[in-house]
């Protein structure tokens, strides 16, 4: 079957226009997890998102949407506790991470909650999304895309360094709680597309290679949006061509991508450094 | 009018006072030093003036206007160019005309408001005073010790600040760094006129109009040239 075959299927095009605002817009909020070294505070958001729904279970809700209520309150309230424990942020996450792990159990084994059902909420197929998932997935990347252009400098004095951020005036702790919960909803959000475990592919690994590529703010996001569209697009439809498994063609993509940016670049200083050299 | 008064000032975290009653008047145009050893509160000191820090007693008063709400901290900050220690600190890639255009938040563009051409001749203008023109393009990770503190001050310098407070601007830097430095803050200051607050901790290379010494939380002048905190 040609790709534009598959146009005919819904479930194609609602899995393609995941692909495109994952992978071009959520993909964004991994400068600043990686830039802030966030890293670990997603691991607490996963757990936290589990917490969520184990509730979410208790109370006859959704418990995709347990799972996101959980994930921006927790996301929101990161940092403040942090702040009030006189703690680092991911220390912060390390405790919100066990702790609503260990609550989770607990209702588990309390209200007799099958765990495999809470769990869902880590896995995800691309193809198997909804209208309400693509209107999640939609309302999160442009509430991204907004802040972006809305508060671009402020992002990037914060990304930069945050105790001038605060000398020139911007409230740091609120730019960085903002971050948090909008990294928090990213995160939840992309799970559904690909499952927890490998929602890095999509988050992280366009932003790690774009920083290592980008000479600034602007070439940065610029370059983490192509990155993530090729993983995720280029994923979907290797995935589909040649009948592999979605999440992982994706992932793969991902690492493949971020692969070939850094020999690119490894090569491209080499010649830079001997182009020094020669000069001198 | 003095550009910074400072009256029976005292402020500590966590029950500990680490500025205890100071009071200080520095007249605009003057440039003066405060010696203290590390952890004296020097840089407590300047975040109390620039409003980050609200005083436990006392008073804070910058060119005639008290610090207390938050449209006074504004003021404060629109009239304070800070310099801190310059490091790079993140993993984000920026050059180093837009980590001194950054120097222009709150006075030319902030939000919505986009930084504008004459915000961008400011960062040249800026860049050329501390002979940085040729490296603008250059990312800031890639700048010694001594052309990052030349960058800092071309931020403060691109806020048109009347005055400048200097947080140790010497330190980590190599001794013809610490020869160069303060030979060009001191051109800049007289040229500029802009009232001036050094802190360090080390012998630094520069003719001060005063010298303090801040130990116990308090101030004391010293006419030493060679105080005894070295």
């Amino acid at each position: 079957m040609s790709i534009l075959a598959y146009f005919n299927y819904p479930i194609f095009v609602r899995a393609l226009l995941a692909s495109i605002l994952a992978g071009g817009i959520l993909s964004l909020v991994g400068v600043a997890i990686v830039v802030l070294n966030l890293t670990t505070i997603r691991f607490a958001l996963m757990h936290i998102a589990l917490l969520g729904a184990s509730i979410a279970i208790i109370l006859s809700f959704s418990p995709v949407g347990g799972a996101m209520i959980a994930i921006a309150c927790g996301a929101w309230l990161l940092g403040p506790i942090a702040d009030r424990l006189k703690i680092d942020t991911a220390l912060g996450g390390a405790l919100f991470m066990t702790g609503s792990l260990a609550l989770a159990f607990f209702l588990f084994y309390q209200a007799g909650i099958p765990a495999m059902d809470a769990f869902d909420v880590f896995t995800g197929n691309i193809l198997a999304l909804t209208k309400a998932d693509i209107y999640s997935l939609a309302i999160v990347a442009v509430v991204v895309l907004m802040l972006i252009i809305v508060f671009y400098r402020e992002i990037q004095l914060m990304l930069y360094n945050s105790e001038l951020a605060e000398t020139l005036g911007i409230k740091s702790k609120f730019v960085r709680n903002t971050i948090l919960l909008v990294c928090g909803l990213s995160l939840g959000v992309a799970m559904r597309l690909v499952g927890a475990l490998l929602v890095d592919a999509i988050i992280l690994l366009p932003a790690l290679g774009a920083l290592q590529i980008g000479t600034g703010l602007t070439s940065v996001l610029v370059a983490t949006s192509v990155l993530g569209l090729f993983s995720t697009v280029g994923g979907l439809l290797l995935a589909l061509k040649f009948n592999w498994p979605l999440g992982v063609t994706i992932t793969l993509t991902g690492v493949l991508v971020l692969g070939i940016v850094t020999i690119v670049k490894s090569i491209i200083n080499k010649v830079q450094i001997h182009n020094r050299r020669d000069a001198k | 009018m003095d550009a910074i008064k400072v009256e029976d000032l005292s402020f500590g975290f966590n029950k500990q006072i680490l500025i205890n009653h100071l009071s200080l008047s520095v007249k605009k145009g003057e440039s003066i030093a405060i010696l203290g050893a590390n952890g004296a509160g020097k840089t407590t000191f300047f975040k109390i003036l620039l409003g980050l820090y609200p005083p436990l007693t006392g008073k804070v008063i910058i060119l005639g206007r008290e610090i207390k709400r938050t449209e006074d901290r504004v003021f404060a900050r629109e009239n304070i160019a800070y310099v801190p220690q310059e490091r790079v600190l993140g993993k984000l890639p920026i050059t180093v005309f837009e980590a001194v255009l950054l120097g222009r938040y709150g006075k030319g563009f902030k939000g919505l408001k986009k930084p504008h051409k004459s915000d961008r001749d400011a960062v040249l203008v800026a860049l050329e005073m501390v002979g940085m023109e040729k490296l603008q393009k250059r990312d800031v990770a890639d700048l010694s010790g001594g052309e990052l503190q030349r960058m800092a001050l071309a931020r403060a310098l691109v806020r048109d600040a009347s005055i400048i407070l200097l947080d140790e601007p010497i330190a980590h830097l190599d001794k013809s760094g610490k020869e160069e430095l303060p030979l060009l803050i001191q051109s800049l200051q007289k040229e500029k006129k802009f009232t001036m607050v050094t802190i360090t901790h080390e012998s630094i290379n520069m003719a001060f109009d005063r010298t303090f010494i801040l130990s116990g939380g308090q101030l004391k002048e010293t006419t030493n040239e060679y105080p005894s905190i070295f």
